[in-house]
């Protein structure tokens, strides 16, 4: 359905997006997962055509997005991570404008923007002026606004950034339902629960890489079962590096000079000889959290650092 | 072209839905002008004009001299100077004038004579302004006199001889030795003395301002309509400036980011938000040619009128999209736009006539597309200007505002591309 193929993406020196490579498939839910700052916006506004890359290209079933955009474009809805909305109109009007952009006219307009006020759950606030309705209302009728002209893939930048648990429940059961009837989703978060409930595969981003790619279960096999381990206390990295090097099973993934992560593999006797070493008092130990193999602890497995640093 | 009509009917409804910034912008004008109507204290069809009724009491060649010399081409842009007999005093009190000046008898013979005279202005009370202006220009002109009384005392003493002596008239003689002593005197000019030997005495008519029977409408001054066309224009730009503003503000809340993202090319959005402006700026000025028109009740050419105000459209979203298209960000864009807008107004003439300003501000005024604007409505309105007359002020603004379109829209379309995609 949607390919991507080397894109890459440099604001100066940085380079924002490094050669990042997936496959959408058609009807699916494809999750870009990633801290802020990974990338994820910057791939989605190549992916649409908000921006061009420095290198690769991006195909919509066949047909490449720089060399037809306004036809790929058709074919696209957006859903942006800020609030979009003409808060002067009704949600109606705001529905109403966006469809005729896309060259939705007469019955068929006035279906679909009926059908996405139901979707979405405004069709008793359609009337009322936007500028009136809450955070969780404006979020819904900006997704609302992505999906009013059908479109066969809609990328979603973060839809459910900052609302109440509600707004998202429902947010996130319209992203099933479109993706039931044969959209293909991106969607991008920083929302591990999101991630893993809602999409059918995950690319894990960050520093405009994709580290790894699969679904649930295939990343979690990819990368083993090892427990994570992170350590808070006062840590001289050069001793820890000497205690650590006998110590079979145990890998370190990151440390500073407050934090260690490990990795513990092996039914858990590395974690315990791991326990057993801090709790002999050969280093000054605050704290101490193993989590059980999940995405959270893929992703601080993949990046040394959990979602939310 | 379904992409454009949607685009600028999604503005207007949007601004007709949070009217407040363009009502203020339009009433502006409407009320300036009411204001200054109301200080002038008239209304009518004409641009004001002092009317100075001069009863010449003396007859004499000086006091007819001065009679004519205020018919002076220059002078009767400002000034209608009426002659009139001893019906002065009733014409002033009902109203017809500003002023009345009374030249005495013997005004001739005793300034000849060197000796102290008194102009006599009556003023209309009915009125505000106007009075004043002819009062203060009565006193220009005995302070003149009184100068010239001093410094040509010698040759004016002999014309003076030369008259009373009446007879076949004088010789060439005589003429040569009044013509070497004004020579003379005119080397003198400089020691111009004071006081002045000549003096008048201001005095209001007897009558209270709301018993003089209103004159006609026709031949009332109207100060609204003298005022309201450059104030109009200056407004016009300034809704042309809210309107292109608007695609910057669409940038901050990111609803431009997704048009972008939709089937519309960048050109389209900006042309879209450029007709935008224009069709604002259209339906104000029908607005404001509504409230001119209830004003004046007169025909005006519609072919004029309707090139004039193109030409204005189009140099008000030139100089609009080019501001805005250059400017860094929305505030900058705003801040240089009211700098930029207020000189242009200034210089321009739209809040105080070309004519009063100071002589180098004067020299910039064509500068100005204020200047073009309003000057062209006022000849339509004032002076029943057709298409041939307009033809300058047509030309001069396209010529501003065609190539300030040109550069604008290409700057602003830049701008979209950067801005949504930084």
């Amino acid at each position: 359905m949607v390919r991507v193929e080397g894109l890459t993406k440099r604001f100066g020196d940085v380079r924002a997006v490094n050669c990042v490579s997936f496959e959408l498939r058609r009807g699916e839910i494809y999750g870009l997962l990633g801290p802020n700052g990974a990338g994820k916006t910057t791939t989605l506004s190549m992916l649409s055509g908000l921006l061009e890359p420095d290198d690769g290209r991006v195909l919509y079933e066949g047909l490449d997005l720089a060399a037809d955009p306004l036809a790929v474009k058709q074919k696209l809805g957006i859903v942006p991570q800020e609030v979009a909305l003409y808060e002067e109109l009704s949600a109606r009007e705001n529905l109403r404008f966006w469809a005729g952009l896309y060259g939705l006219r007469g019955a068929r307009l006035a279906a679909r923007v009926d059908a996405v006020l139901d979707q979405v759950g405004l069709a008793t606030r359609a009337a009322g002026p936007v500028r009136t309705f809450s955070g969780g209302m404006k979020r819904r009728l900006n997704l609302g606004l992505g999906l009013v002209h059908e479109p066969a893939v809609v990328m979603m930048d973060e839809p459910t950034a900052g609302i109440d648990p509600q707004a998202r429940l429902n947010i996130l059961d319209v992203v099933r339902r479109i993706a039931a009837c044969g959209t293909t989703v991106l969607y991008t978060t920083h929302y591990l629960e999101e991630a893993e409930t809602l999409c059918d595969r995950i690319g894990i981003m960050d520093h405009g890489r994709i580290l790894a790619e699969g679904t649930l279960d295939q990343l979690k096999r990819m990368f083993g079962e090892g427990e994570i381990v992170t350590v808070r206390g006062a840590f001289d990295p050069e001793r820890l590096r000497r205690l650590l090097q006998g110590l079979e099973g145990v890998r370190l993934l990151s440390a500073t000079g407050e934090r260690l992560v490990l990795e513990a593999a092996g039914e858990q006797a590395g974690a315990v000889r791991l326990l057993s070493l801090l709790l002999g008092g050969e280093l000054q130990v605050d704290g101490v959290s193993i989590q059980p193999p999940s995405l959270s602890a893929l992703f601080l497995r993949l990046t040394g650092r959990e979602l939310r640093d | 072209m379904h992409g454009l009509a949607l685009l600028v009917a999604k503005d207007l409804r949007r601004e007709l839905r949070s009217p407040l910034a363009l009502g203020c912008t339009l009433a502006f004008p409407v009320i300036f002008s009411s204001l200054l109507a109301l200080t002038f204290g008239a209304s009518g069809e004409r641009v004001p004009r002092v009317v100075l009724l001069v009863e010449d009491l003396d007859h004499s060649l000086l006091s007819q001299a001065l009679v004519s010399a205020a018919g002076h081409e220059r002078i009767a842009r400002y000034y209608d100077v009426r002659p009139v007999g001893p019906q002065g005093r009733a014409a002033l009190e009902r109203a017809e004038a500003s002023a009345l000046l009374r030249i005495p008898e013997d005004f001739g013979r005793e300034y000849l004579a060197g000796r102290p005279l008194e102009l006599e202005v009556i003023r209309n009370p009915a009125q505000g302004i106007l009075p004043e202006i002819a009062e203060q220009s009565v006193q220009v002109l005995a302070d003149a006199l009184s100068a010239a009384s001093r410094a040509l005392r010698q040759p004016l003493a002999q014309v003076g001889e030369l008259v009373e002596a009446g007879g076949d008239g004088p010789s060439a003689a005589e003429v040569a030795a009044v013509a070497v002593a004004a020579q003379e005197a005119s080397r003198r000019m400089e020691r111009l003395v004071f006081p002045p030997r000549i003096t008048f005495e201001s005095v209001e008519a007897g009558v209270a301002a709301g018993s003089a029977p209103p004159a006609s409408r026709k031949d009332r001054a109207n100060v609204f309509l003298l005022i309201l066309p450059g104030v109009a224009v200056w407004s016009l730009f300034l809704i042309g400036d809210l309107a292109m503003r608007d695609l910057l503000t669409e940038m901050a809340q990111g609803t431009l980011r997704r048009q972008v993202a939709s089937p519309l090319r960048v050109w389209q959005l900006v042309l879209g938000k450029t007709l935008f402006a224009a069709t604002l700026a259209t339906a104000s000025l029908v607005v404001l040619s509504a409230i001119g028109w209830v004003a004046a009740r007169r025909p005006i050419d519609p072919l004029g009128f309707a090139l004039l105000s193109a030409a204005v459209i189009l140099a008000l979203t030139g100089f609009a999209a080019t501001i805005y298209g250059a400017a860094r960000s929305e505030r900058q864009g705003a801040t240089l736009s009211n700098l930029l807008l207020l000189a242009f107004a200034f210089a321009g003439g739209s809040f105080i006539p070309v004519d009063s300003l100071p002589a180098a501000l004067r020299d910039l005024a064509p500068l100005s597309p204020f200047y073009w604007g309003g000057q062209g409505y006022q000849a339509l309105i004032a002076e029943g200007a057709g298409v041939a007359e307009l033809l300058p002020h047509v030309g001069i603004l396209v010529a501003i505002g065609g190539p300030l379109f040109a550069v604008g829209t290409l700057l602003l379309g830049r701008r979209v591309r950067r801005g949504v995609m930084a």
